[in-house]
This record gives structure tokens, C-alpha cells and sequence, in this order.
């Protein structure tokens, strides 16, 4: 499995490095243009690199199983954000250039008087000021998630869209049918990436909704809700993964939210997310019925026990609610009858919260697994590991020959406590490779 | 961890397209 996501995740990157720079190697082998000024050439260059990586965003923007799947989601998510970035100060490159070039470019910033092709430039480059100013500072402006996301899609497609009729209409670098083709063609593939990831992607989940079989309270403000799939349907994923939930609204509201299935995959009938109250849509988890429909999309991402078969010893690390994608993992190595060395540090802020406390009792009798608590603020009399997780703890439990290639840790928890434990686990001993990591905060 | 080859990548990718367009521009030009 690990060889097939490496050859998989070379080709993908492969394949996307050369449609981003397509555009540019057919300009190199196009014919001379006579007269035309360098810095023009160039500015034109950059920008249709800018625009063919912003046009190839819809297809990183996390709903292709296929392409996630050798990168996990968090980190094609990280990238889409990198290369949006990248793409602006390419797109960007082009009107900065050409008003080097000719300061009589400037009057076309007037945009109630410019020519229409470049109304439509200018107007691109406006759209893309806001999408990229508007994902920087979602947090900051206190935008909420889903209505950042409903918009930041409608902004994206209206801004490539404006920025292929300006080249269309501009026509200078496009006057040969076969570049103009080149061009049709990522419109086209753009169109296509669109009406999948907008009409039929959602459609296909509206026709297989799940059903709300129970509703239960946990440690910690936890809901776990339990999930039906559709008749005559099973549901197949490797522990450690996610899948977007939508409740209260169909799948074409693009309004869903991401959570780890907490079930054993070994259980194909139900399955089950367990989700804290952290926001607007968390905190109406609890008034879900039985009865319910919802729909899960998924499952995704690439941290799971199941990438490392070959692993001889498994340290998981789960800090408060990212305890959900390792219970998924203990639940199924525990219905595997999967006997492997496991040792849990399992970090929260007291100890009556702590989510699944009694049920990870009974792992522990299930499993050949060690069980460290570290609480942040323990109770009078707590005898454990208190503070935060570091490196003094784990070397206390690791012995030293847990620190070689045998060993495979997985981590999942809050921002603050992963940077901390990845730079524990470092100075512990374990190198990089072998520390696998799920972040949830994706914008 | 996996994000700075990630990083990696977005620089190559951007220094491939400056490369190949300042090729365009000044070598084609010429």
C-alpha cells in the first residue's frame, strides 16, 4: 500500500507540476513574437502560469478521493493554501510589469473607462485580491467556516472565469487555434471539475443518506452519534480516517464539516463519529434524533494505522477530542485480535473529562496495550503523569529499542499540544518519517 | 513534517515558471 501511494503521489505531482507549466512550454515552442516587449512576454508568462494553477485549485481543493489519497486531505489542504498564494503574486506579476513597461498601462486601472477585455482583467485580479485576502483572515474578520467556504468557491470560480475571457478577448497570445485550443481545454476542465464537485458529487450523496440510530452523551461534552448506511450498503474505511458530515441541510449547500470516525472498521454496518461542542454546528449535535438523515462524505485522509502494516510496535498520541481517529484504531486492533505492543499517552485537561475513559479500560484488557495519562490539571491525589506531554514522559515509558524503524507513533489533538509533542517526540528519539499526524484546522 | 515538502514543492513549481518565462521573454525575444 505505501508502494502504490509513493508511485501514486509522484505522478499526481508530476502530472500537476506540467499542466500548471504547460501553458508557458507551449509559448516556448510557439513561434517569435516580433516587436512584442520582453517584459511583456514575461508579465503574460507569469500570469498564465498564476492562472492555470488557480484554475487547477478545484482539483486540490480536498473533493477528489483519488488525488488525496497518497497525500492525505490536511496536506493537500496545506498546498492548495501554499500554491493559492504563489498564484496571486504570479497573476499579480502581470499588472505590476506592465506598468513598469508603459506607465501609460496606468489609465486602464480606471476600470468605468478601460477596454473591455481588460475590465475583465481588472476585475479578475479585484476577485482575487478578496478570495486570498478573505481565507488569510477568516479568523481574524471571525467569518464563520461554512460561510467562508459557500463563498470562497462562488469567488474562485468567478474570478478564473473573468480572468479566461480576458485572455480570450485580449486574443494576442491565443491568436493561433492551437493555443486557443490549449486554453478551451483547461476551461473546459475547469467547467468539468465544477459541475462534478458542485452538481453530481453532491447528488450522488443525496441519493445515499444515512440514518441517526442513537445519540449519546460522552465524557468531555462529547456526542457520539451512531449512523445507519443506506439499505443494502456497508460502509469501508481504514481507522484513523474522516468523512464530512451534513446534517440539517443537503449536500448542495456546500455547508459540511469534517469529523473523524471514531468506529471500528472492522464494524461495517454502522458507523460512528464522536463530536465536542466547539461551535454552531457542534453544539446542535445533541438535538440530532434517531431517525435523522444525514449524509457522509468520505472516507478521507491518510493517517491510519492500516498505511503500516509492517509496524512492530504502534505509539498513539491523542490530546482531548483527537482521542476520536485512535479509539477508531484501538477498537480495531481490539476486533482484529491484533496483539502488537501498543503504549496510549492519551493527554487532556482533567481528568473528569477525559472521553472514553471506561471504555479505554476495557481496550486495555483487550489489547497488549500500555496506558499513560497526562493530565494538564489533575485532580488531589492523582498519582499518573501530570502537566503536558514531553520528552521526560515518553522516554519514562519508551524503552530505548521502541526509538528504531519498528516502531510507527500517531498523533491527532489541538494545534499547540501537536507542534509541542512533534518537537517531544524529536528529541526523544524518533525521527521524522515515523511520526504520522492529522490537523484538523484546514483553513 | 510532511507540510515543508509540501513547501518544497510550491517552490520548485514557482521557480520552474520564472525560469521558463524568463526564457520566453528574453531568450525567444532575442
Amino acid at each position: 500500500m505505501k508502494t502504490k501511494n509513493l508511485f501514486s503521489g509522484v505522478f499526481f505531482a508530476c502530472l500537476y507540476a506540467f499542466l500548471i507549466l504547460f501553458p508557458v512550454i507551449i509559448l516556448l515552442l510557439g513561434p517569435k513574437f516580433i516587436g512584442r516587449p520582453s517584459l511583456l512576454d514575461l508579465s503574460v508568462s507569469l500570469a498564465f502560469v498564476g492562472l492555470a494553477s488557480m484554475a487547477l485549485q478545484f482539483v486540490n481543493s480536498g473533493r477528489l478521493k483519488f488525488f488525496n489519497a497518497p497525500f492525505g486531505t490536511d496536506l493537500v489542504y496545506h498546498f492548495h493554501r501554499q500554491i493559492g498564494i504563489a498564484a496571486f503574486f504570479l497573476v499579480f506579476a502581470h499588472p505590476i510589469l506592465l506598468f513598469i513597461l508603459d506607465s501609460r498601462y496606468l489609465r486602464y486601472l480606471n476600470i468605468f473607462t478601460s477596454p473591455l477585455p481588460v475590465k475583465f482583467g481588472s476585475l479578475a485580479v479585484l476577485f482575487l485580491v478578496l478570495v486570498v485576502w478573505l481565507a488569510e483572515y477568516r479568523q481574524k474578520l471571525k467569518i464563520p467556516y461554512w460561510f467562508w467556504k459557500f463563498w470562497h468557491g462562488i469567488i474562485a470560480t468567478v474570478m478564473v472565469s473573468m480572468a479566461l475571457i480576458h485572455i480570450f478577448l485580449t486574443g494576442n497570445y491565443v491568436s493561433q487555434s492551437w493555443k486557443k485550443e490549449l486554453w478551451i481545454g483547461y476551461s473546459a476542465l475547469f467547467i468539468a471539475m465544477l459541475i462534478y464537485t458542485r452538481v453530481i458529487y453532491p447528488l450522488k450523496l443525496t441519493r445515499n443518506p444515512f440514518t441517526v440510530s442513537e445519540v449519546k452523551k460522552e465524557r468531555g461534552d462529547v456526542w457520539t452519534i451512531t449512523l445507519n448506511p443506506p439499505v443494502g450498503k456497508e460502509v469501508h474505511f481504514h481507522p484513523g480516517q474522516f468523512g464530512w458530515l451534513t446534517a440539517w441541510k443537503t449536500p448542495f449547500s456546500d455547508s459540511e464539516h469534517p469529523f473523524s470516525i471514531a468506529s471500528s472498521a472492522e464494524q461495517t454496518g454502522t458507523l460512528q463519529m464522536s463530536i465536542k461542542n466547539l461551535g454552531s454546528f457542534t453544539e446542535k449535535i445533541q438535538n440530532l434524533k434517531a431517525g435523522s438523515q444525514v449524509y457522509v462524505d468520505g472516507p478521507y485522509g491518510s493517517f491510519s494505522i492500516d498505511r503500516y502494516p509492517e509496524a512492530k510496535n504502534l505509539v498513539l498520541i491523542p490530546g482531548g477530542i483527537g482521542v476520536t481517529p485512535i479509539m477508531s484504531m484501538l477498537r480495531t486492533l481490539a476486533d482484529r485480535g491484533d496483539h502488537r505492543p501498543i503504549k496510549v499517552f492519551y493527554a487532556y485537561q482533567t481528568w473528569d473529562a477525559v472521553t472514553f475513559r471506561e471504555e479505554m479500560e476495557e481496550l486495555r484488557q483487550r489489547l497488549n496495550m500500555e496506558l499513560v495519562y497526562v493530565i494538564e490539571r489533575p485532580p488531589e491525589n492523582w498519582q499518573g503523569e501530570s502537566g503536558f506531554l514531553n520528552s521526560a514522559i515518553l522516554k519514562k515509558y519508551l524503552p530505548e529499542d521502541w526509538l528504531g524503524a519498528e516502531t510507527e507513533v500517531f498523533l491527532c489533538g489541538p494545534t499547540p499540544m501537536m507542534n509541542a509533542v512533534e518537537k517531544a517526540l524529536h528529541q526523544t528519539g524518533f525521527s521524522e518519517k515515523k511520526v504520522h499526524t492529522e490537523r484538523y484546522s484546514f483553513a | 513534517m510532511r507540510q515543508r515538502y509540501s513547501k518544497y514543492f510550491v517552490y520548485l513549481i514557482v521557480l520552474s515558471a520564472v525560469a521558463l518565462s524568463l526564457a520566453f521573454a528574453f531568450l525567444k525575444a532575442a
